[in-house]
């Protein structure tokens, strides 16, 4: 095998990648999910909600959040330290489906602020 | 989010592009590094892409790292056992042909082990459960195999032992990056050390490109995948171990082949540790245990986007690989090489009083002078990766 061969070779995985790239990307955004659908069936799985902070306890290193959006309220944990949320601010928060105490809550892994 | 992942990838191949061509900077180091920062990368971007771009930066790396071990004897734990057959290219004015060898080892394992996903997402799962509990008894006889196959056993056992204890030690005393002073000494600098005493001297490099066995070509390159597949989902064997066991049970392979295998192992091993990160929820590598901190858990989609990440960085970092070796071949004869030689061993123990104090300097000193010992006792210096292979098989046993 030439150098040229080798380099088309290569031309032609990166362009398999980028296609590859191009027919996964309508499922690499998580849609966003009403707060209600989050149930036990979705524990593990990674999930997008938007809603407003009814209510923000902020410790140290670890932030409990209680979330609402026009469907229902979920508890969201983050981790984040050195910030404080507010109630009433309105977040949009990606992160796993978990079960804490019986209770179904997100673990955050992403969170962006409006 | 798909120009995300793109520009994620570019930069994780110009990050791979340091790690590689600098001697002593880790993709772990790197990896680490990004994980300190990554409170603040979240804010704006998603994990996935945090995991894109140490993925992209890890696989350019593997193909890079090819380049400083075969031209400035600076070899690290995955590129180690090139270093003497690349030398002896490099003394015949072939440095680039050893890379390209080495590169086409990296790329040809990498097309086979994404051809093989479909179906080693059935095989790893099953065997990692059934040989999980024996894998200080598989490396025992392995290794016992590889002493009893030379012509001088008596050699190899106390390379072995010398090695292995010098490894045990090192590991243990509690000094930071032990690695590097450790595999610095026993492969690079013992190599450096004798090619200044015997005043050698680099010939003009001819570029050209290596000619090839087809038959030995791909019979190297599969046994660097199967090799490359074991040591990505084995505990405790990495594939510094995997090139001890590969060299010894294929010993009819040429020098050119021997470094299409060496070439292909780390690339393998790294490509197919995202199968284990995503069946096993496992890290075989520092730049995989990063990613798992960062995303926790992978999705089918997520998978699918670091196989396309993976072969994206491969092809980048072939053409890379080309015009590096093609510079570093021009330059080294405009260099002294005894000259080069000394500035790097002093650049060495720089970077080893930097990373590993005094005591990892005396680590150097002493698995240089164990280094050198293969050399006169005509025995393969694959054994010295008991430096490696005695601390697992201690750690399991």
């Amino acid at each position: 095998m030439g150098e040229s061969k080798l380099i088309k070779i290569s031309i032609l995985c990166s362009v398999i990648g980028l296609l590859m790239l191009l027919i996964i990307s309508e499922t690499i955004s998580l849609k966003d999910s009403d707060i209600s659908s989050i149930d036990s069936s979705k524990l593990e799985n990674k999930v997008k909600i938007k809603g407003v902070i009814k209510r923000a306890t902020n410790k140290d290193t670890i932030s409990v959040l209680n979330v609402e959006d026009y469907t229902g309220n979920i508890t969201v944990t983050a981790f984040t330290p050195n910030y404080n949320f507010t109630k009433n601010e309105v977040i949009e928060v990606e992160g796993i489906v978990k079960d804490f105490q019986d209770q179904v809550q997100v673990d955050a892994l992403k969170i962006k602020c409006f | 989010m798909l120009l995300e992942i793109i520009l994620a990838t570019i930069v994780g191949c110009m990050f791979g592009i340091i790690t590689g061509i600098t001697p002593g900077i880790h993709i772990n180091l790197v990896s680490v590094l990004i994980l300190s920062v990554s409170p603040l990368l979240l804010t704006f971007l998603s994990p996935i892409i945090l995991a894109v771009l140490i993925l992209s930066m890890a696989i350019t790396h593997t193909f890079l790292d090819n380049i400083p071990s075969i031209f400035l004897g600076a070899p690290t734990e995955d590129t180690a056992l090139s270093i003497l057959p690349g030398h002896r290219f490099l003394l015949n004015g072939r440095g680039y042909e050893a890379v390209m060898l080495m590169v086409l080892g990296s790329f040809s394992g990498l097309i086979l082990s994404v051809a093989a996903i479909p179906l080693l997402l059935i095989i790893f799962p099953a065997t990692y459960e059934l040989i999980k509990d024996y894998t200080g008894y598989i490396l025992l006889v392995a290794m016992g195999f590889l002493i009893l196959r030379e012509k001088s056993k008596t050699n190899a056992i106390i390379l072995f032992f010398l090695s292995g204890i010098l490894g045990i030690l090192t590991l243990n005393i509690g000094i930071s990056n032990p690695l590097f002073p450790l595999l610095s000494g026993l492969f690079g600098v013992s190599t450096l050390v004798v090619s200044i005493k015997d005043k050698v001297n680099i010939p003009k490099q001819i570029i050209s490109y290596p000619e090839l066995d087809k038959k030995e070509s791909i019979k190297t390159s599969v046994i660097s995948f199967i090799i490359g597949a074991i040591c990505s989902f084995m505990p405790g064997i990495g594939p510094a171990q995997g090139a001890t066991l590969g060299s010894q049970f294929f010993k009819k392979i040429s020098q050119k082949g021997f470094l299409i295998l060496v070439g292909g192992l780390s690339t393998v091993n790294m490509a197919l540790s995202i199968i284990t990160l995503y069946k096993l929820e496992k890290a075989r590598n520092g730049a995989v245990v990063v990613i798992l901190k960062l995303v926790e858990t992978i999705t089918q989609s997520e998978f699918i986007i670091l196989t396309a990440v993976t072969l994206i960085s491969a092809s980048v970092a072939v053409f890379l690989c080309i015009k590096f070796s093609k510079i570093f071949s021009n330059l080294i004869t405009k260099i002294n090489y005894q000259t080069l030689c000394i500035s790097i061993i002093i650049f060495i123990i720089l970077l080893t009083i930097l990373l590993s104090g005094i005591p990892g300097l005396y680590i150097l000193i002493l698995s240089t002078f164990i280094g050198i010992i293969p050399q006169y006792l005509d025995t393969p210096k694959s054994h010295l990766m008991g430096c490696l292979i005695l601390p697992v098989l201690f750690y399991f046993l």
